[in-house]
């Protein structure tokens, strides 16, 4: 009976539970994660009887939840991979409605800019046509930028999704980790409330919809979750622990993730789909290729648009300025894009060149010239391994070909400041070559026809069509290619020393050193029968020297010295005067075999080792005897042997003294021997011998220069250091002629010096005495006594002349000088020049004038002047046209700071407006050195007592430091017709080619010459200047010379530049020049002409805008238009909006198949519900009829007792 | 067993199926009252590229259109300026041509000098006609200048250029659109007395005959008259130029009046909305719009719940 009741009070509470569960999923059915549940009814243990088991109803076993953890899975996957796209669709679609739009997007501005363009090109001229293209410019500009900044715009949002999504997902991760606390309570799942696993379930589902994540769950349901396709790598909640994500700070696209942004920051890398993968994907796949490829499009235009505009003229007749301007500071190149013109005269429509036809011709034939400007200008010197270097050694071994007989040294490109190419050890027969590249040759000899076809050819680098000219050949100034100053030879420049100002300023005038030439060490080669370099052969500033006849005992340095210094002493005989028949000694030589001149002059020759005596026939025809070098100042003596009296030259007998006289007026040679160290190469540890006298104990540069010094009486060398860091050891005056030898003592091969234990020879140098500039003193007054000071401010030099012989120049280099220095100067420069031995200077006490006497003190007729009297440029002149009272022209050199002087030659009788106005041409034709200075006479007194003086001012109205000088020549080694680099070398000098000032036009320079090598080195300035900035400064001259055959001219200089032909059966032939076309519309008639010059009329012109019109069809991003090109960039954003769309709708339906299949399992259906209720509430009925039963069956026990 | 479908997903499918139908329904709607295809380029991409494309070609053919219409104008400057020209010169020959008659007196020539001098201004004249923006048309680039001056002396030099401006009218066709003066009035041969030849001016050969008639040099009124052939030749030359030109504009101003039409009607077929086709669209839709919602009504009505009698 209590089985009874109790069974059935359990079925009853059973029941209520099941009935409560109904309830509770009825209640729950729409609660967002609810799992439905079911009470798990069980048959209680049955009481086992006797015989048989007794059922003992039933029991609530558990609640059950709904779930299955695959589909779960299965659901957050599928939502991961759904919602990765949709950002891919719905941003990607924002950009397409940007760019897309057909009023909005790019393509209506575009074509809004290439129609204004048309229109304007159609009527150049019109200021309305022009506002009306730059007005499309600055719409195009704008669009560009607008468009840019939608897509920028759009690109932030996405960001901006990016950064909330990061934080959902930290919120989520957070409150993982919290139930994943609440979870940990209970060691096993069925302990788990249900509520809290639904919740675990709906967070992780919430979190796949923005990131893919994998789970694994432990025992009790714990979760671990991790952002990758690893439960172990990138873990973001780990038990209750949750690791926050966020955007790399240092990833500029501002997409990629790490993990602990504020602890131990890791990247997180391999996390994918969801909406941050989504968001992630557009950015990296979509924005930003869109955004490069934008960029790309506006940075091709602008450099087109640009590039169109700058190669045309505007209608004020300048070069065109870039019409667009690109703000560097901005990334986005699309959105920094602004109209850099403001002024609608400022749009280059024109032409950069146009052709007039001569009034005079002929023929009505037109000429069309178009300029294709070749690009970026030419390497400045062609040939890379030719390194700008001032050192006196050559760069490059080149090979000339035995076949070929030149090698190309390089080229040099216009506008390059004054190159020098040198030639080192010259081996016979080589030379240097320098041509343009239309054939004019510059510098060098004369190519011969077969030189020519050698060289001249466009593989070389010449122009075709191409003709050779010797023309300008080493010519200068006006006779020089187009007014070049050209120069073959060896060269020494009158370097300027600045002076510095007791404030610190540079002062206007600089203080000339002397040009000078050095030689290599004159090392003996034995003795010659035949001059080692032939008499005519080498000349010095334009004068042949002499043979240079080495010494019996073989070629000494003292014998260069002698070569330049001593002009031999030499007879003239003119050949009219010669007899064949008489006999003629010669120093007491017989001279015989002789029957006509050219035998005459082999027997004075053969017989020269006796006497000293040379013949050959001067240019006149004249006879010349001349001594050898070594024997240059003694006397000759003429006889004969058979007592005639008459001997075979026709002059007169006796001993023909020599008349002192130096070959080239202020040109001295020196011999020095001087050995230069450079003081961190000295090795201190090591040994040293000078001359066989050791020197020791030195252990530091100090030390070293005072042990030189202390063995100098025995070694007759010292030791000096110079600011370029070298030690220079130098031989004494006394000793200047000897070499110098250095050892060791150890007998070991290096030296404390770390050079060769060698002999060093001793040198020449050949130096030109400066031209005295302004302030020389006068000399023809009376001085009160020999210290008076004289009141020139520069040093001067004393044109000094003894007994009406040469002038000797003396320089006097105190300022200011001392009438002692004068005296001084004289007696050294006396003391210097053999000729003169035997003179002295002293003050006449009595006269008060400086005068020279001889050695037994009568005072011999002497004239001593200032070298040149020019007249004083720096002074102040009492008016602008003062005449400056100089009888003679002069020459002034004009320097801006820094780059060589310029010769401007000044004309007789000038005034000071003479002088400005041969500045200010010189300064117009100088090139970029000099541009925008003007000379003027500037008023430096004060209105009153005005007081003018010549400055040269720049453009700003500054007064430069530019220095007003006498021009100094150059000293120049050059060659006579018999002369070649060779000869120079013999000596160790160098020949150059030197050009000064700016190369006017492209340049190649050969070596030529026998097979060997050519050793070449190079010094130059400047860059290179494109050929459009040089032809833009000419006016040329397109000559028809004869039928078929042009010459072009430089207008200012008359040059003719090229030479070529044109095709004689062309119906509209051209003639090309430097990237200029020049096309004629008919054959011309002989003597037409046609000027070609930068366009003046350019306002009119509509020459380049119609390229810039082209530019609109043109194929120049990808094979494009501008405008296709954006069109397909469009495109292609949409395709992948489409690809993204179509992903989406069909994962809509997997994620929808997924949720399905959950719900299946986890869903609350009401109906089951129903049944569910009604089925439990009629079991809950039955079980309580069945206690009611049980009381029922107690009440009627209880009535039966 | 069969799960049955959660409630909750049930009305929320259904709901989401009668969301897509509307969704349809609204872009037919504004389909149909934009009248074209797509109304955002979202919407179909390729199209829109397409669109573009063509709109920017029609925009090109209509510049071309443009600059014929101007350069036309142009032409016609130079065409009526050359005619005048042309007239002028034969009415001067005729001078030249009387004058050169023996029995004219030497008096009556000098009054023909004085006429041909007349004629020779209004030439001048003519050479700087000036178009509807005021350039000189004969003057080449040099168009804001006259064309010709004229010093003291009555010498007439040319202050333009020899520019021949082309201009481009479709995507292959340049068109001149302008005559330099030196084409026009152009410069003849005359023996230099050496064996060879020097080129006058155009303007200095009419000078020399009317300096001829007035001083009765008969033997240069004839050089002057032969001379004159060349120089009409030489007008009549560049008036067939100018005239070829204003034919090829009209040619090409139809060609491009044809090919704006084909790039439109190509336009129109790609972006215009085929209404048959989107009203049957929208029938179909309301239609499955319609069933959704009452298959929705009916549904929602069949809960067991509502046959459990409380």
């Amino acid at each position: 009976m209590s089985d009874l009741m109790s069974i059935g009070s359990n079925a009853v509470s059973a029941y209520q539970q099941a009935l409560s569960t109904v309830s509770n999923n009825i209640a729950n059915a729409n609660t967002e994660g609810y799992s439905a549940e079911t009470a798990n009814i069980q048959q209680a243990a049955p009481a086992h009887l006797p015989g048989y088991y007794l059922g003992m109803g039933a029991y609530v076993q558990n609640i059950q939840r709904a779930y299955d953890n695959f589909t779960s899975s299965n659901l957050r996957t599928s939502t991961s991979e759904l919602q990765s796209q949709s950002p891919m669709v719905n941003y990607s679609q924002s950009i397409v409605n940007v760019m897309g739009d057909p009023t909005a997007g790019l393509t209506a501005s575009l074509s809004g800019y290439f129609n204004s363009a048309q229109s304007l090109s159609a009527d150049p001229g019109s200021t309305d046509q022009r506002n009306s293209f730059l007005t499309a410019a600055n719409t195009l500009a704008s669009q560009f930028s607008e468009i840019s900044g939608q897509i920028s715009s759009i690109g932030g949002q996405a960001q901006q999704d990016l950064v909330g999504s990061v934080q959902q997902v930290n919120t989520l991760t957070s409150q993982i980790a919290l139930v994943n606390g609440q979870l940990s309570a209970s060691p096993n799942l069925s302990g788990q409330s249900p509520q809290l696993l639904d919740q675990r379930d709906l967070l992780l589902q919430k979190l796949s919809s923005l990131t893919n994540i994998t789970t694994s769950f432990s025992e009790n349901g714990t979760v671990t979750v991790s952002m990758s396709q690893t439960s172990s790598q990138n873990v973001v909640v780990d038990g209750q622990k949750a690791h926050p994500i966020g955007i790399d700070p240092n990833d500029p696209s501002g997409q990629s993730l790490v993990i602990d942004p504020y602890g131990n920051t890791q990247s997180l890398t391999g996390s994918s789909g969801g909406r941050i993968g989504g968001l992630q994907s557009f950015i990296t796949q979509v924005l930003q290729p869109a955004q490069e490829n934008f960029n790309s499009l506006a940075t091709a235009f602008v450099n087109s648009a640009n590039s169109v505009q700058i190669s045309g003229i505007d209608g004020n007749g300048n070069k065109g300025l870039p019409l667009f301007n690109i703000d560097k500071s901005n990334p986005n190149v699309a959105a920094a894009i602004s109209v850099n013109l403001t002024n609608p005269l400022q749009i280059a429509t024109g032409a950069q060149f146009s052709a007039m036809e001569g009034v005079g011709n002929v023929s009505n034939t037109h000429a069309n010239v178009d300029f294709t400007d070749p690009g970026a200008p030419p390497q400045g010197i062609g040939n890379p391994l030719l390194i700008n270097s001032d050192k006196s050694q050559y760069d490059l071994n080149l090979n000339i070909d035995p076949n070929h007989g030149y090698v190309p040294v390089s080229s040099v490109a216009t506008g390059m400041q004054s190159p020098t190419l040198y030639l080192d050890n010259a081996q016979p027969g080589q030379q240097l070559q320098v041509l343009t590249t239309d054939g004019r040759q510059l510098i060098g000899t004369p190519l011969t026809p077969n030189q020519q076809a050698q060289i001249i050819n466009s593989s070389n680098g010449f122009n075709q069509p191409v003709t050779y000219s010797s023309e300008y050949l080493n010519q200068s100034g006006s006779l020089g290619y187009q007014g070049m100053n050209v120069f073959y030879g060896a060269e020494g420049d009158v370097q300027y020393q600045q002076t510095i100002d007791s404030t610190g300023a540079n002062s206007l005038s600089a203080i000339p050193i002397p040009a000078a030439i050095t030689s290599g060490r004159i090392s003996d080669i034995g003795s010659l029968q035949s001059p080692l370099i032939q008499a005519g052969a080498v000349q010095i500033d334009g004068v042949a020297l002499g043979a240079l006849t080495p010494s019996p005992n073989g070629l000494s340095a003292t014998d260069v010295q002698n070569w330049i210094n001593y002009a031999p002493n030499s007879i003239d005989v003119p050949s009219g005067s010669l007899n064949f028949n008489n006999t003629l000694t010669i120093n007491g030589q017989e001279i015989s075999g002789f029957t006509d001149q050219k035998s005459l002059i082999q027997a004075i020759n053969a017989n020269s080792t006796i006497t000293n005596v040379v013949a050959s026939v001067a240019p006149s025809g004249d006879l010349v005897l001349e001594n050898t070098t070594p024997q240059a100042t003694q006397p000759i003596q003429i006889g004969e042997s058979d007592g005639s009296g008459n001997n075979a030259l026709g002059v007169a007998e006796g001993t023909y003294n020599y008349t002192p006289r130096s070959v080239v007026p202020g040109v001295t040679a020196t011999v020095y021997n001087e050995i230069d160290v450079p003081i961190n190469s000295l090795d201190f540890s090591k040994t040293l011998s000078i001359n066989g006298v050791e020197i020791s104990g030195f252990s530091d540069l100090a030390s070293l220069i005072n042990a030189v010094q202390k063995a100098s009486p025995q070694t007759n060398v010292t030791a000096i250091t110079n600011p370029a860091g070298q030690l220079i050891l130098q031989a004494n005056s006394n000793a200047s002629a000897d070499p110098i030898k250095i050892g060791t003592t150890d007998g070991t091969n290096t030296n404390a010096l770390a050079i060769g234990n060698n002999t060093y020879n001793p040198m020449v140098k050949i130096s030109q005495a400066v031209v005295a500039d302004t302030g020389a003193p006068n000399l023809e007054g009376s001085f009160p006594n020999a210290g008076t000071v004289l009141d020139n401010s520069t040093p001067f030099n004393i044109n000094l002349a003894i007994n009406s012989g040469p002038a000797v120049l003396v320089p006097v280099a105190q300022t200011p000088a001392s009438v002692q220095n004068v005296i001084d100067s004289i007696n050294n420069t006396i003391a210097q020049n053999p000729s003169l031995s035997g003179y002295a200077a002293k003050l006449d006490t009595i006269t008060g004038k400086i005068e020279v006497f001889n050695a037994s003190a009568s005072q011999v007729p002497a004239s001593i002047g200032t070298y040149i009297n020019s007249p004083n440029l720096n002074a102040a002149f009492a008016n602008q046209t003062t005449g400056l009272q100089n009888a003679n022209a002069f020459n002034v050199a004009v320097s801006a700071a820094g780059s060589a002087p310029i010769e401007v030659s000044i004309p007789p009788n000038a005034s000071t407006d003479d002088v400005v106005n041969a500045i200010n041409d010189v300064i117009s034709q100088a090139g970029s050195a000099l541009q925008g200075d003007k000379a003027s006479v500037v008023n430096v007194g004060s209105i009153s007592t005005p007081a003018y003086q010549i400055q040269i001012i720049n453009s700003n109205g500054v007064a430069l430091s530019t220095s007003i000088n006498l021009f100094q020549p150059s000293l120049q080694m050059s060659f006579g017709d018999n002369g070649e680099p060779a000869d120079l070398a013999k000596l160790g000098i160098r020949t150059g080619a030197y050009i000064s000032g700016q190369v006017p036009s492209n340049l190649l320079v050969f070596a030529t010459g026998p097979s060997g090598l050519a050793q070449v080195g190079a010094t130059y300035s400047g860059t290179p200047i494109g050929p459009a900035e040089q032809l833009l400064n000419q006016k040329l001259n397109v000559e028809i010379e004869s039928n078929g055959r042009y010459a072009i001219f430089d207008n200012s200089t008359n040059t003719e530049l090229a030479v070529g032909s044109y095709n004689t059966s062309d119906s509209q032939p051209v003639i090309n020049y430097e990237g200029l076309s020049i096309k004629l519309n008919q054959q011309p008639s002989v003597g037409d002409t046609f000027a070609v010059s930068e366009n003046k009329n350019a306002v009119g012109d509509n020459t380049n805008i119609l390229r810039m019109v082209a530019l609109g069809t043109a194929k120049v991003v990808d094979q494009s238009t501008f405008s296709n090109a954006y069109t397909n960039q469009t495109n292609t954003v949409g395709n992948q909006a489409q690809q993204s769309l179509m992903s989406q709708q069909a994962l809509q339906v997997v994620n929808q198949q997924a949720k399905d299949a959950l719900d299946k399992i986890s869903g609350v259906n009401m109906d089951n519900e129903a049944s569910n209720l009604i089925r439990f509430q009629q079991a809950y009925q039955a079980a309580a009829k069945t206690i009611q039963i049980s009381t029922q069956l107690f009440t009627t026990i209880d009535n039966i007792q | 067993m069969s799960m049955a479908i959660s409630t909750s997903n049930f009305y929320q499918t259904t709901t989401d199926q009668m969301n897509t139908v509307q969704t349809q329904l609204s872009k037919i709607e504004s389909q149909l009252s934009s009248g074209t295809q797509n109304t955002q380029p979202s919407d179909d991409p390729n199209r829109a590229s397409l669109i573009l494309a063509i709109k920017s070609e029609i925009a090109r053919q209509t510049g071309y259109q443009s600059t014929i219409t101007s350069v036309s104008s142009r032409l016609q400057t130079e065409d009526t300026a050359l005619q005048n020209v042309n007239t002028l010169l034969s009415q001067f020959n005729q001078l030249a041509v009387q004058a050169a008659n023996a029995t004219v007196s030497a008096n009556d020539r000098v009054t023909i000098a004085n006429q041909m001098q007349q004629i020779k201004a209004q030439i001048v004249s003519d050479a700087n006609t000036q178009d509807g923006s005021g350039a000189y048309v004969f003057a080449g680039s040099n168009s804001n200048v006259p064309a010709y001056t004229q010093d003291g002396q009555g010498k007439v030099s040319y202050e333009g250029d020899q520019n021949v401006m082309q201009v481009q009218v479709g995507d292959s066709l340049k068109l001149s659109l302008n005559t330099p003066g030196t084409d026009a009035f152009v410069n003849v041969a005359r023996p230099d007395g050496k064996g060879g030849q020097t080129g006058v001016t155009f303007f200095q050969s009419l000078d020399d005959t009317i300096a001829a008639v007035s001083s009765s040099n008969t033997s240069n009124i004839q050089r002057g008259i032969a001379e004159l052939s060349t120089l009409s030749q030489g007008v009549n030359n560049a008036l067939a130029g100018v005239g070829a030109n204003e034919n090829l504009a009209t040619n090409q101003g139809s060609v491009l009046s044809e090919v704006t039409l084909r790039l439109n009607t190509t336009l129109s077929g790609i972006q215009d909305l085929n209404y048959t086709q989107a009203i049957t669209q929208m029938n179909k839709d309301q239609l499955a719009l319609q069933a959704a919602q009452s298959a929705f009504a009916q549904l929602t009505k069949n809960s067991l719940f509502n046959y459990i009698q409380g």
